[in-house]
């Protein structure tokens, strides 16, 4: 049921997801092409100043839209009336959003590789010495990580777009504004709770990590220890938002 | 039906707690926060070459013995400096080499480098010098190198060092003068007296027994534990110092800077960023333009000026004090009983705590002032 309830939101989304992923990659290819005739900062800037802009702004209004086009097409009732637990619905939604956003990523990665070779950027920063003494492993796993963050980010966001949407449904009126207000006090909870968990979640063991700097010539790892508490906390934050969009979809929101 | 009405309510009584929450926000509460260390980066110890060196040998040096003094020119590279087990001061330093060429070519290049890097005893009567020489450039088949001098020094022999890289000196039993630039510097358990010129640099010292002055250029410094005074300048980084128990005198442009449990008087010149300082058992005289100022924990004379930032003067103990207070261009708030002048954009508050011993004087252009007691 889970699979099937993905699919559909994939299909239901396909006709942006190839509008904006096409756009990107002929945009990409565009760009490519002017490498030798532009100034190779106008053409990263050109390819990555879009990105920064697009990408928010997308994830932000799908995650709005996934719930909001079950309203505005009537198939909230449908939606609601599944013999499935609220779960299986908004996680199958969460995915869909999160294959985009991962889908879009690589996109924008491979693109970035393009145009970094085709400019020869590359190849100077392989030619030096520094970057042949950087383990390919410690590289992949920063990416990895990075990769990751961005998409748990996400994943906060979107949550908290859309239990903000689905908590206006319970109002007849106003509900723009309860959506908005609910908006920004989940933004605010959510930073008090970094700051409870920065006091209260003080005995969780540090986090380990390497960061890379080049002191006279030489690459070295520096290790980074990082307070947990904050990480623990937005996790079991998402997890509680996660919770009360499902408890809302079952118990409170009507058609 | 139920479920609903508790999320409502509950909405509504978030909504309450967070509208009177952020009505008090102040840029205090985002500070706050900054003072946890969410993210520390561990010592000269977590730290490691990305990928281990695929050539390295040893070359030991001659000891001295009957030094009173040993320096060290010239290195570019890496410094350890421990006590010596012995009387006589011993050296050795290594050679790592990172390259793509077969271990004999490497060797080879090790020995070229080494005949660059020429590394000898001087001796000048009772004081012993150690020369370096830095290669021009890398042989062929190297991409990086780093020459690592470990020096072991008796007590009682100071020490003095100008170099490029990394400094890791401790356990040193008499003076310590140390130019460096590039690098990360850790000075611990030394007598001193201690004198750092660092640019392009982390600098931290702790636990010298003797006064400690030390002028940073960009970067930061973090000082703890100095018996003696702590003097100095940084320029364009941050300054911290925990526990010193004699007098601080500093100068910190562009940069902020935190004071805390110093013994002795405390006087500060800083610009463009915040200066926190607390508790103080000696005077405090303290200078602050484009940025705020808190001093807490004053127990004695304060006389403190700030332009175009704002200023928190809290006053700590039994003491008295004999209050000047003046703000232009803003407002001053104090619980304690002061009179009160205006006239045009000019607020002075003065008045006598308890005996009035110390003088406080307090300046404040275009910005605000609060003045408490505790």
């Amino acid at each position: 049921m889970w699979w099937q309830q993905y699919k559909k939101e994939i299909l239901g989304n396909r006709v942006e997801l190839v509008l904006l992923i096409g756009g990107y990659l002929l945009w990409t290819l565009f760009l490519a092409s002017r490498v030798g005739r532009w100034d190779e900062d106008a053409i990263l800037a050109l390819y990555f100043a879009p990105a920064s802009g697009i990408f928010p702004l997308w994830t932000l209004w799908t995650s709005v839209q996934l719930y909001r086009q079950e309203w505005r097409e009537n198939t909230s009732y449908l939606m609601l009336s599944l013999p499935v637990r609220a779960r299986t619905i908004t996680s199958a939604k969460l995915a869909m959003l999160l294959t985009g956003v991962a889908g879009f990523m690589l996109l924008f990665a491979a693109g970035g590789w393009l145009l970094f070779e085709r400019t020869g950027i590359l190849a100077d920063m392989r030619a030096t010495n520094v970057f042949a003494l950087v383990p390919v492993e410690w590289i992949v796993k920063m990416g990895l990580l990075g990769f990751g963050s961005v998409l748990f980010g996400v994943l906060v966001v979107a949550l908290v777009a859309q239990v903000a949407y689905v908590f206006s449904r319970m109002f007849g009126r106003l509900r723009g504004l309860v959506m908005v207000w609910t908006w920004v006090l989940l933004f605010w909870l959510m930073a008090r709770v970094g700051d409870v968990a920065v006091r209260w979640l003080g005995f969780l063991p540090e986090l380990h990590m390497r960061m890379l700097s080049v002191r006279n010539g030489i690459p070295q790892f520096e290790l980074l220890a990082m307070e947990s508490g904050p990480i623990v906390a937005m996790v079991l934050f998402a997890a509680g938002l996660f919770a009360l969009l499902n408890a809302m979809l079952e118990r409170a929101v009507e058609v | 039906m139920r479920f609903k009405q508790i999320l409502i309510v509950g909405f509504l009584i978030l909504s309450v707690v967070a509208l009177g929450d952020m009505a008090t926000l102040g840029v205090r509460d985002f500070t706050g926060l900054m003072e946890f260390d969410l993210v520390r980066v561990e010592g000269p110890r977590g730290r490691q070459p990305a990928t281990p060196p695929d050539y390295e040998e040893q070359h030991p040096l001659a000891p001295q013995s009957g030094v009173r003094g040993v320096s060290v020119e010239g290195l570019a590279g890496a410094l350890e400096v421990v006590p010596s087990p012995t009387g006589d001061v011993t050296a050795s330093y290594s050679i790592q080499l990172w390259g793509q060429g077969n271990p004999q070519r490497l060797e080879q290049a090790a020995a070229a480098i080494a005949r660059e890097v020429n590394a000898r005893w001087v001796r000048e009567g009772d004081t012993a010098r150690l020369t370096m020489g830095r290669p021009a450039a890398l042989p062929g088949d190297v991409q990086a190198m780093r020459v690592t001098v470990r020096l072991a020094v008796p007590q009682g022999v100071d020490v003095a060092v100008a170099m490029t890289g990394d400094a890791d000196i401790q356990g040193v039993r008499g003076a310590l003068s140390l130019a460096q630039s590039g690098g990360q510097v850790t000075v611990r358990q030394v007598a001193g007296p201690v004198a750092i010129a660092s640019s392009l640099g982390s600098v931290t010292v702790e636990e010298v027994e003797g006064p400690a002055n030390v002028a940073l250029n960009s970067g930061s410094l973090y000082m703890r534990d100095i018996r003696g005074t702590a003097k100095g300048r940084v320029q364009t980084g941050a300054l911290t110092l925990v526990r010193v128990a004699g007098d601080v005198d500093f100068g910190v442009e562009q940069g902020a800077a935190r004071v805390e449990d110093v013994a002795g008087n405390v006087k500060l010149t800083a610009s463009f960023g915040e200066t926190v300082v607390d508790r103080v058992g000696g005077d405090v005289t303290i200078d602050q333009s484009f940025g705020a100022l808190r001093v807490r924990g004053a127990r004695r004379a304060v006389d403190v000026s700030v332009s175009l930032g704002e200023l928190e003067l809290v006053l700590e103990g039994a003491g008295g004090w004999n209050i000047e207070a003046a703000v232009e261009m803003g407002a001053l708030n104090t619980d304690l009983p002061l009179r009160r002048e205006t006239s045009n954009l000019r607020t002075v508050a003065s008045g006598t705590i308890g005996d009035g011993a110390y003088p406080v004087r307090v300046e404040v252009y275009q910005g605000a002032a609060r003045l408490a007691h505790r």
